[in-house]
């Protein structure tokens, strides 16, 4: 190769290194990873090892966790006999690493973990040993190095100390966070969730931002706090939209499926099941596959559940591989063995979590948390209807008291005796064109006119396990969401007077539009309707208090009056035609100031709003 | 115990992990009263004050250390803290397990009993690990 085509191609190299970092910015990976390619082609077509080394190593962060990795580890080992200097050779076999883990083969990457902490020793430097660190961590994240794993990351955090490097950073943290939540260590839980977000905070950077919301987010997931989690999956969906994480999507679904779980929201578990069980059978990766089994299961359609658990285990409960995801699907494995009283499966399974009691069970990265292992050998125990069951259960409700995981000590229960998962209802409750409503199950459906209560209990059922204040469901259901507002923030007197006389006034529209919504007279309950609307925005032009949050106070009561009794009347009704649905939603619809929607696992009901 | 309470021995515990890493105890963390009672395998010693404690602790453990994990649970006056402790001293990385009953008054610790496995040096480490195979690590 002559001179000229040598500098062409080293030019080439720089500028699809260049490129790679501008679809990386972007957020696209499928462009970086192949000016990542473009780049080591050229690079080594000009023999520059820097250049091979500087494409290589970033080719990683666009691998997906668990997906075959494909060329990547075969490029970095290219680099890595290429690479010239120990710092260099370092931080390539540290890659190798992490490519064979993320890639599902651990067992190769034990060799360059090693290879990478002893050169780490050579180069002394706090970035190359936390380097180093991060390699022998991902080498040792099965099920029984956890010992090692949990000193390993202690290590780790104390050198990333030493270090500004916010990806060496949020690495450390990471794996703190992921080792803290396995031993239940409640505190260092909220320590590196802290650190997360200092990380995010100092740096600016998107990435850790995104790490930081997520891990939030499963963590209010985990300590049963819907509206906070709600709140950090939507700043989780909004990051990973702008950053270059190809596993944005998978984190999204993960605790989509979560949160679809701990709320009982049938339609979101059925969807995420799907999605997780497709992915999981075309990418083979076991542990994606067990947690669609548990989600088809939570959604009643244990036939689903029994198909994919049957393909995980065709090779025997010992065919599940001892590697980072281990306790994940073995956990579920026998989750869902024991809700389909599977019991060979629950046994083998249960005699080999065994040995894990006490941990905590998590996927890759600390991105959901479910659950201990000793519920899990609970629920196997009483399928099978072991006397030691109860021993399990109350271990299992220590560890989640200690952790505040309030959702999964409400669901180990009492020790009643075990029942199997019902299949899943559909009950249609939908709103047809001309306003009427048809409500029942399919065959055996009924109509009804247009009542306000049946919006009510709409708007709830399609929010499971949400609470929604009565002034915000009576504002939402009338169009105008977020237009609360409360006279009683109102000191002023002649305002209050005023308020007097418009207080009586709505309350006997509210009288009146119960009553329209009684005798099923829409006419009529249009147009009280719009005269309350009027009223309330008088109320809002005449005070000055529109867009002021306000809380508490009569409009509140007011609407939780009104709201009670609109769901009355429409339950009335819907008795009238069928008695089992009412019943089904008075034990599950709470009214009040905060209403809600809490579906009965045992009951689990599939409701067709759409 | 009130979960105001519950949050403060968090938070008290939180800190008292700091001192035991760093060997400098957080604003807040002890009362100045503060009382120690230390055992460990074949001995015991005391200290009152917060001078005397960080002297006591910097005595055995003169410089930083991790606190790879640990287990918090309340009790009607305080807390109960589990830990293991890693640190580096003279060339050798040493190791121990303690366990710290808390009282708390005043929202600050008052009283402290340790109970402490002794130092376990990098040969006894390794001898443990070939030794004994521990059930749950």
């Amino acid at each position: 190769m002559d001179g000229a085509s040598t500098t062409g191609s080293n030019t080439e190299a720089a500028e699809q290194l260049a490129a790679a970092s501008v679809a990386k910015a972007a957020g696209d990976v499928d462009a970086m990873r192949a000016a990542l390619v473009a780049a080591f082609e050229a690079a080594r077509a000009t023999g520059d090892s820097e250049a091979l080394a500087a494409a290589a190593l970033a080719m990683p962060s666009s691998q997906r966790f668990g997906v075959h990795p494909g060329q990547i580890p075969a490029l970095l080992y290219e680099a890595y006999q290429m690479a010239q200097t120990p710092s260099t050779r370092c931080r390539l076999a540290a890659a190798l690493a992490r490519s064979w883990v993320y890639g599902g083969d651990a067992v190769r990457a034990v060799h360059f973990a090693v290879e990478a902490q002893r050169l780490a020793v050579e180069v002394d430097t706090p970035e190359a040993t936390a380097d180093a660190l991060d390699a022998a961590l991902v080498a040792r994240w099965g099920p029984d190095d956890f010992g090692e794993r949990v000193s390993l990351a202690a290590h780790l955090d104390d050198v990333a100390g030493h270090v500004v490097d916010p990806e060496l950073r949020l690495s450390s943290h990471l794996w703190r966070l992921s080792t803290a939540w396995e031993c239940l260590d409640i505190l260092a839980v909220n320590r590196q969730l802290r650190a997360l977000d200092l990380v995010a905070a100092e740096s600016g950077s998107a990435r850790a931002a995104f790490f930081a919301a997520s891990r939030r987010a499963m963590h209010a997931l985990a300590t049963d706090d819907l509206a906070s989690a709600d709140r950090l999956i939507a700043r989780t969906a909004t990051i990973g939209a702008d950053v270059a994480e190809p596993d944005a999507a998978g984190v999204l679904h993960e605790l989509g499926g979560m949160r679809a779980l701990v709320s009982g929201d049938l339609v979101a578990l059925r969807d995420e099941a799907s999605a997780f069980e497709t992915f999981g059978t075309a990418e083979g990766i076991p542990s994606v596959s067990a947690v669609g089994a548990s989600l088809w299961l939570a959604a009643g359609q244990p036939d689903r559940a029994a198909v994919l658990v049957t393909q995980l285990t065709a090779g025997g409960i010992d065919g599940i591989a001892r590697d980072v995801d281990f306790l994940l699907t073995m956990s579920l494995v026998v989750g869902v063995a024991s809700g389909l009283e599977i019991s060979d499966i629950a046994r083998e399974g249960a005699a080999a979590l065994a040995p894990y009691a006490g941990r905590g069970v998590l996927n890759a990265g600390a991105v959901t948390f479910h659950g201990v292992v000793d519920d899990y050998l609970y629920q196997a125990q009483r399928s099978l209807g072991e006397a030691d069951a109860d021993h399990w259960r109350h271990t299992a409700q220590s560890a989640y008291r200690r952790v505040g995981a309030g959702w999964w000590e409400q669901k180990l229960g009492g020790a009643q005796p075990f029942t199997p998962a019902t299949p899943a209802r559909s009950i249609s409750f939908v709103q047809e064109g001309g306003g009427r409503w048809r409500l029942g199950a399919e065959g055996t459906t009924f109509v009804l006119a247009d009542l306000k209560g049946l919006q009510y209990l709409r708007y709830l059922l399609e929010r499971p396990g949400t609470n929604v204040g009565a002034l915000a469901l009576s504002d939402a259901v009338a169009g105008h969401p977020g237009a609360t507002f409360d006279e009683a923030d109102l000191g002023d007197p002649l305002d209050s007077a005023a308020l007097s006389a418009y207080r009586r006034r709505l309350i006997e529209l509210d009288a009146d539009l119960d009553a329209a919504d009684t005798r099923g007279d829409q006419p009529a309950a249009a147009k009280l309707s719009g005269e309350r609307d009027a009223l309330l925005h008088q109320l809002r032009v005449a005070t000055g208090l529109g867009g002021r949050r306000r809380v508490g106070g009569a409009s509140s009561e007011r609407a939780r009056v009104a709201v009670r009794r609109a769901i009355a009347t429409a339950l009335a009704k819907i008795e009238g035609q069928d008695p089992g649905i009412a019943r089904l939603l008075r034990d599950s619809i709470r009214t009040g100031t905060s209403c809600r929607y809490d579906p009965n696992p045992d009951q689990p009901i599939i409701w067709l709003t759409a | 115990m009130t979960g105001a309470d519950e949050t403060r021995g968090r938070e008290l515990a939180a800190k008292f992990i700091t001192f035991l890493e760093t060997g400098t105890p957080p604003e807040g963390l002890f009362n100045p009263e503060v009382f120690c009672d230390f055992t460990m395998p074949q001995w015991r010693l005391q200290a009152q004050g917060v001078e005397d404690i960080v002297r006591l602790r910097k005595g055995g453990h003169p410089g930083r250390g991790r606190v790879p994990r640990s287990r918090f649970d309340t009790t009607g006056t305080g807390f109960v803290l589990e830990v293991e402790e890693e640190w580096d001293q003279d060339g050798d990385s040493w190791y121990c397990r303690e366990m710290f009953r808390v009282d708390v008054a005043d929202g600050a610790v008052a009283h402290l009993s340790v109970y402490c496995t002794g130092d376990w040096g990098r040969d006894l480490v390794k001898r443990h690990r070939e030794t004994v195979s521990l059930l749950r690590p």
